[in-house]
């Protein structure tokens, strides 16, 4: 399939090449085309900005939004080709592309900072009912994940290590989708999980899970997503990539000064919750979704800085668990000449 | 015009073709080519390093696996739940099958039951299970157990209304009673097929442990294959594969072996 | 015991296959029914040994059967109907075990049975590994051991070819000859009737009924292989009909 996708886009590109040539003289000035690979998820409403806003267009790219289901095919689709750019966490998938060299890490976007409403541990019901209060209780007890390698993965380790027990001892319940661990927590078939703010208050305020602590006191500037492209993008079309990341900064900018900072004031809150409305909670109507998103925003990185040291962590974890191979290097993995790191 | 000659031929061999014949040598040539073919592609670049690992990578993926006693585990915990699963799913799809094969009452009332809901996929009643069963063993076991029940029952009714009449009715007319016919006509003349179909739900239980697995498996073959392909791991992804279709390997040898014994009756 | 079958008609559907049949089976004796296919003889026989039920008239069995009679009307199948997964003697086995026999009386019946039908040797056998002969033999010998006292008898001889069938029938005349069952012998082939009936009743088709009842008064050990008069006999009443039976068409 890969295949046939590469010799697909290798055939267009010859035809539009001949058409050029043909028509030489006819067209001044071409844009870049881009695809862009996005989750419906309000973390990526830089892209949803950059795009709605014309900041693409700005920077002379003709860009087209792709959204996924999951973060790992969107990994994959930009090994392929298929995708130039896209914005996800750092995951086993990640690396492993990274180290056959299919692609790079360029920048950060969502990220933990101590002080800033961050991700929240959970428990349920049942465990907190039979004393589950705080992290250091979660030995012995279960933990839903997506998938094993997941973000999830890694915070479960993390609080588990800082807490001063063996993340053995905490059992992993890799559930495949969201939604799945939402109902077992609810149901109590799983005994705490991690999750970004507006979902945890969400289930705390319902009754359906106790919040017994942050993510951000175990884990120091937690980069929790990464902007990243592949090989070829980063090391041969180096003008693409500046122009890329220079519209989607705006973007990133315009969300945090409205939403996270609140500069602009409530007609601007409102007019960016519509445009993020249009491709996050589509389902539902703008009202209801409205709160989600607002409470949903956290602080994407300005100019999509990153924090290397917290990427580096990262990779050394999922080394030692296994889930990467021990020869994983960090500059396979990121490419440090894009934006500032730290 | 001289005297007509005529032409002396053997009258040519038109018959051949269209048999097998046992050549036991070509699937292994075959096989290595293909090894050497896989090694070759991918150590000169020509198959790319995200289309298919190298052999020598898959075997150490394997080589790990082994060392590290992880082969066991997976195994084993995808073993216990195939077991289970596939033998409560054959025994009660057989026990079901005999009362729809013999008594017309469960058949009016269950036939069309099990016709509907045998179609229907089981992993998508993965979030159903999940919500009767839980996600300990229970659901894993309950989506192999009923993935295996519903073509069994059906083979089964299915090898019953296939025995041969004229022997039930042999039976009868020596006044042989209703439990000896279906014992000693009935059952064994429907056990071909019974085993046959052994083999298909064989196959559907491996390929079901994967979906099983899927939800809060820690250890198991379906688990690892999920967990290397989240990771695109995809030398650990081939080293799974592997292992299924190795245990599906030996449970097609171990029916062949069953009906070997148990059907002497029918090969020479 | 002897048979008496009084107006027994039978009907499948619309379709009238026996109408009215009176017929009387003695003791000792064969009777030997032949007719057209379609003539309804096999459901007749099946009547007989009570597997189907007749419509009308009653079907009656008379006298009490031999000591030792564990299954009074017994069948031999054009088909044999052994089963496969059976041994030889564990097919004859199968019809004793449903009796309260003990191990030792029931190997005897078998080794009894097989001997008498020339069988002891191939007792482990599978039927598979038989001949057609072989196998009507094993059919034969698994009626023999309920000691039946009429055996009902479904063109036994018809599934094997000529020469077989030949030593077959003798075998069975010398069987008479020793125990003088009662039997209702259903054939299409006419010498077979004649050489081992009492009795050859011949059936016409549409609907099925008794066209004359023939008695054959010649002893059957004393028979010849063939009585060409006879037959021609048997054939002018039957030659019409088996030309119109050969031209319908199926389930016409």
């Amino acid at each position: 399939m890969i295949f046939d996708k590469k010799l697909n886009k290798l055939c267009k590109n010859l035809l539009v090449s001949v058409a050029v040539l043909i028509g030489l003289g006819t067209q001044v000035f071409a844009q870049d085309s881009i695809n862009v690979g996005v989750l419906r998820f309000t973390s990526h409403s830089a892209a949803f900005i950059a795009y709605e806003k014309g900041y693409f267009k700005e920077a002379g790219l003709t860009a087209k939004l792709v959204p996924f289901q999951a973060a790992a095919p969107m990994a994959i689709a930009i090994a392929s080709g298929d995708i130039d750019y896209g914005v996800t966490a750092i995951s086993g998938a990640l690396v492993n592309l990274a180290e056959k060299g299919a692609i790079r890490i360029i920048g950060g976007a969502l990220t933990e900072e101590k002080g800033v409403d961050g991700q929240k541990i959970l428990v349920s019901n049942k465990a907190y009912a039979s004393g589950v209060r705080k992290a250091s209780d979660l030995k012995g007890r279960s933990f839903g994940l997506t998938q094993t390698g997941s973000s999830f993965h890694y915070m479960a380790s993390q609080i588990a290590k800082k807490e001063g027990f063996s993340s053995k001892e905490i059992s992993l319940k890799p559930l495949q989708k969201v939604g799945v661990i939402i109902g077992a927590l609810k149901s109590g078939q799983i005994d705490a999980w991690s999750i970004v703010p507006h979902i945890a208050k969400a289930l705390h305020k319902s009754g359906g899970a106790k919040i017994i602590g942050n993510v951000a006191d175990y884990i120091d500037g937690y980069q929790i997503t990464t902007i990243f492209t592949s090989k070829n993008n980063a090391t041969n079309k180096r003008a693409l990539t500046k122009n890329f990341l220079a519209a989607y900064s705006k973007g990133i900018k315009e969300f945090n000064d409205v939403m996270i900072d609140k500069k602009r004031g409530a007609s601007a809150i409102e007019s960016t919750t519509r445009l993020i409305h249009k491709y996050v909670y589509t389902s539902r109507p703008y009202k209801k979704a409205a709160g989600s998103i607002q409470a949903g925003s956290m602080r994407l990185q300005p100019d999509g800085r990153l924090n290397l040291t917290s990427v580096k962590h990262q990779l050394d974890w999922f080394k030692a668990e296994k889930l990467v191979p021990a020869s994983a290097s960090i500059k396979n993995l990121v490419d440090t000449s894009y934006v500032k790191t730290y | 015009m001289g005297k007509k000659k005529y032409d002396y031929k053997p009258v040519p061999f038109r018959g051949s073709g269209f048999q097998f014949k046992n050549n036991y040598w070509i699937s292994p040539v075959v096989f290595i080519i293909f090894l050497i073919l896989w090694h070759v592609g991918t150590t000169i670049g020509f198959i790319s390093n995200l289309v298919l690992p190298k052999p020598a990578e898959v075997l150490i993926a394997f080589h790990d696996l082994y060392v590290t006693g992880d082969l066991y585990l997976h195994v084993g915990a995808s073993l216990k739940r195939l077991i289970l699963g596939w033998t409560l799913g054959t025994f009660f799809g057989i026990i079901l099958g005999f009362s729809i094969g013999l008594f017309s009452l469960v058949r009016a009332g269950l036939a069309p039951i099990v016709a509907a809901i045998f179609p229907v996929p089981k992993i998508a009643l993965l979030p159903l299970f999940i919500i009767w069963f839980g996600i300990g063993e229970l659901s894993k076991v309950n989506i192999i157990l009923f993935g295996t029940l519903f073509p069994t029952i059906i083979a089964v009714y299915g090898a019953i209304d296939n025995v041969d009449r004229s022997l039930i009715r042999m039976g009868q007319s020596f006044n042989l009673s209703w439990f000896s016919i279906t014992r000693k006509i009935v059952f064994p003349a429907s056990l071909p097929a019974i085993l046959s179909n052994f083999r298909i739900t064989a196959a559907i239980a491996i390929i079901l442990i994967v979906a099983a697995e899927l939800i809060a498996a820690e250890k198991g073959i379906g688990a690892y294959v999920q967990m290397a392909g989240s990771l695109f791991a995809i030398d650990r992804l081939l080293a799974g594969i592997i292992i299924l279709s190795c245990l599906g390997l030996i449970a097609n040898w171990l029916i062949g072996f069953a009906e070997k014994k148990l059907l002497k009756w029918r090969n020479l | 015991m002897e048979l008496v079958l009084k107006k027994v008609s039978k009907t499948y559907g619309d379709l009238l296959v026996l109408n009215e049949i009176n017929l009387n089976i003695n003791e000792g004796q064969i009777v030997c029914i032949v007719g057209p296919s379609g003539c309804g003889k096999s459901t007749l026989l099946r009547l007989i040994g009570g597997l189907e039920s007749p419509d009308t008239g009653s079907i009656e069995a008379r006298g009490t059967p031999p000591p030792g009679c564990l299954n009074p009307l017994t069948y031999i199948f054009q088909d044999f109907s052994l089963l496969p997964w059976r041994t030889v003697e564990e097919n004859i086995s199968l019809v004793l075990e449903d009796h309260s026999l003990s191990a030792i009386n029931r190997n005897e019946i078998i080794e009894s049975v097989l001997q008498r039908t020339k069988l002891t040797e191939f007792s482990d056998r599978w039927p598979r590994e038989l001949s057609g002969g072989m196998k009507q033999r094993v059919g034969i010998a698994r009626a023999l051991a309920v000691n039946p006292s009429v055996l009902l008898m479904d063109e036994p001889l018809s599934a094997l070819d000529s020469q077989t069938s030949e030593i077959l029938l003798n075998d069975l005349i010398e069987l008479w000859k020793k125990q003088n069952f009662t039997s209702v012998y259903i054939t299409h082939n006419l010498s077979e009737a004649i050489r081992i009936g009492h009795k050859v009743v011949v059936m016409s088709r549409r609907p099925g009924e008794i066209r004359e009842i023939v008695n054959i008064d010649t002893d059957i050990a004393d028979r010849k292989i063939r009585n060409i008069e006879l037959e021609e006999h048997l054939w002018n009443l039957l030659k019409d009909e088996a030309i119109a039976a050969e031209r319908e068409l199926e389930n016409g």
